[in-house]
């Protein structure tokens, strides 16, 4: 009977006073989590993306060393390494939550693990390898953050976007091979399926030459000739890249090599799922089709 | 009997690297490199343009290669471990791979790899070797005047490590030049066309022709060095050049391929085993057995997990380690 009142209180004082919630984060664990959010941590640019793009730049007092210069986010943020984050550091700034990512994890060990212990509320959300996932991405911060309005027209815009490009993508009738670079000579890494990169090829109406393969996997020079991509794309940042490739030692029998069809986008928008994934859309589908795709 | 051994030996080579050149994750016969190589020499073939670029411009540099950078490596080891009278001696153990390290990690830390363009890595990998090898062994005669064995393995272990910590601190100041840095230290042979075969193979020859000429002074020292002293070797002349042989071989190996780690010391024991303890026959079979040795786990590396690549340092070190366990236990029992 006491247990059954204790309960009884516990809920009671849960949805009464409401100063915490328990929700089911993106990775599936469960998390209370306060809410009134006033100040957060983001660990990952991809979230740190999503949180200015909802406007919350100002509560923002922590992000990761990766997470770019923004107007509304202060110059002079605290900033961590976040395989190998500064737990007191962290717990000093008094964070309401943190929004941790995939990325932070080696293996099995969680490096917020004392974090959690203090009673910071963390949420983790798994890079997303689909615009899907990354309209969830944005309902679920948003709904934390009580800025699901603004999430909502963040979806919407995306969205709208997408849709003009699908609409494009089912014209293109004889579909591109796109071999795509991001790490460059000697140590060449591509990205199968199952990455966010793969689901931009596809969308813009071309198709990934490694598409046979999962994930990102360094390519054997022997198979990328053989597959003989229509266009490469690298988003190997430098000068110098695209001569780099163009100067490779017997890729000039490829026929993309000989039409120089090799060019060079911005890494950051095509790997971080966020709304900025927009921009990278388009680079790539201008390097790819520009017959079918011109933006303003 | 030591030429039916030696026969053996070659025709395995010529065995190993046809092999090598026809097995890829691009499908090839043997007909088709039959073709391109004749096609490349006196005659006109037809051949497919894409076969023949993989066979000529990837897969035949990329064997030779690894060929000469697993000889270069096997040979460098023979010269310490019989220098040193130490069968764990290498020039790994003198410090030159953390020597090179260290130089490809400042270059990579201040982004200043595109000064040479390609080959600026390389570049500095070999001077940063010498240099090492330099250091350890003006310390060394700094310490001990005649440069005991003993003193030379010792800073070299103290500047290897001191050198790995700076290159641990790079790393951890450098997260974005993180996998550069480590990807050097497990050794590739990808991408390198035959601009890297023109860039080690002078030092090899060089490195190579000055170990056999000093075949009769490795056997002598090899007895000790107070009896090579009194047979007239300059000992601690020999010392110094043959070191700085084993260096620049090391260095020039590591230059074009990274780190690869373990051919330098199985090698030479197997040629030991084989042939007996004579220079006349350690030191070319040790090339070749080491060559044999590289090409057949770069074989693997690009071909376990194809269309991947794994790093073949990795590969070397997997097949070398219980290999060298498995000889000493082999020589023991």
């Amino acid at each position: 009977m006491k247990k059954f009142f204790a309960i009884l209180i516990t809920a009671l004082l849960l949805t009464g006073c409401a100063t915490e919630a328990t929700i089911v984060d993106r990775e599936g664990n469960e998390v209370v989590v306060p809410t009134k959010v006033e100040r957060i941590i983001s660990t990952a640019p991809s979230n740190s993306e999503v949180l200015l793009g909802l406007g919350l730049g100002s509560k923002i007092v922590g992000v990761d060393n990766w997470t770019s210069e923004h107007p509304e986010l202060d110059t002079e943020v605290t900033r961590f390494d976040m395989m190998n984050p500064d737990i007191e550091t962290i717990i000093g700034l008094e964070p309401d939550i943190i929004f941790a990512s995939g990325h932070n994890k080696i293996g099995d060990e969680d490096p917020f693990k004392l974090v959690k212990e203090a009673g910071i509320a963390v949420v983790y959300i798994p890079s997303s390898v689909s615009l899907e996932g990354i309209y969830e991405d944005i309902e679920f911060m948003a709904s934390l953050t009580k800025t699901k309005k603004e999430g909502e027209a963040m979806i919407d815009e995306m969205k709208t976007f997408v849709s003009e490009i699908e609409e494009i993508a089912s014209t293109i009738t004889e579909k591109k091979s796109v071999y795509l670079e991001i790490s460059p000579a000697p140590w060449i890494y591509t990205t199968g399926t199952d990455t966010f990169q793969d689901a931009v090829i596809n969308l813009i109406g071309a198709e990934n030459a490694f598409g046979d393969q999962v994930s990102w996997i360094s390519a054997s020079e022997e198979v990328i000739i053989a597959k003989n991509p229509d266009v490469i794309v690298s988003t190997v940042g430098g000068d110098t890249i695209v001569s780099d490739i163009l100067a490779r030692d017997g890729w000039d029998v490829m026929d993309s090599i000989q039409a120089k069809l090799v060019f060079q986008i911005d890494a950051n928008p095509i790997s971080r799922p966020s709304q900025n994934v927009i921009e990278g859309i388009k680079q790539l589908a201008e390097a790819v089709y520009p017959e079918f795709y011109e933006f303003e | 009997m030591s030429l039916s051994k030696i026969t053996l030996s070659i025709i395995t080579l010529i065995l190993v690297v046809i092999l090598a050149t026809s097995i890829g994750s691009y499908s090839t016969s043997l007909s088709d490199i039959a073709k391109v190589i004749l096609n490349k020499t006196f005659f006109n073939f037809s051949v497919e343009p894409t076969t023949e670029v993989i066979i000529w411009k990837i897969r035949l540099p990329r064997v030779l290669l690894a060929f000469i950078v697993g000889g270069a490596l096997s040979l460098s080891g023979a010269i310490t471990q019989s220098l040193f009278k130490n069968p764990l001696a290498s020039p790994y153990t003198l410090g030159v791979s953390s020597g090179a390290s260290l130089g490809v990690a400042i270059i990579i830390y201040f982004g200043l790899t595109g000064i040479l363009g390609q080959l600026t890595i390389s570049t500095v990998a070999i001077f940063a070797s010498v240099f090492t090898i330099l250091l350890v062994l003006s310390l060394a005669s700094k310490i001990d005047k005649r440069m005991s064995n003993t003193t030379v393995i010792l800073t070299g272990l103290v500047i290897s490590l001191f050198l790995n910590a700076i290159v641990t601190l790079i790393m951890a100041l450098n997260r974005e030049g993180l996998e550069s840095i480590v990807r050097f230290s497990m050794g590739s042979l990808a991408l390198r066309g035959w601009t890297y075969v023109y860039v080690i193979l002078p030092f090899f020859v060089i490195g190579f022709v000055a170990s056999l000429f000093h075949i009769k002074e490795l056997d002598v020292l090899a007895f000790g060095e107070d009896n090579a002293a009194s047979l007239g070797v300059d000992v601690k002349k020999v010392k110094y050049i043959l070191i700085v042989i084993a260096g620049v071989l090391t260095g020039s190996a590591i230059a074009v391929s990274g780190v690869i780690g373990f051919i330098g010391l199985v090698t030479p024991h197997i040629v030991r085993r084989v042939f007996g303890p004579s220079h006349r026959y350690v030191v070319p079979f040790s090339v070749l057995y080491g060559g044999i040795f590289l090409v057949m786990a770069d074989l693997i590396a690009r071909t376990i997990i194809t269309p991947s690549e794994l790093p073949v340092g990795a590969i070397t070190a997997f097949i070398g380690g219980p290999f060298f366990i498995y000889i000493f236990f082999w020589r023991k029992s």
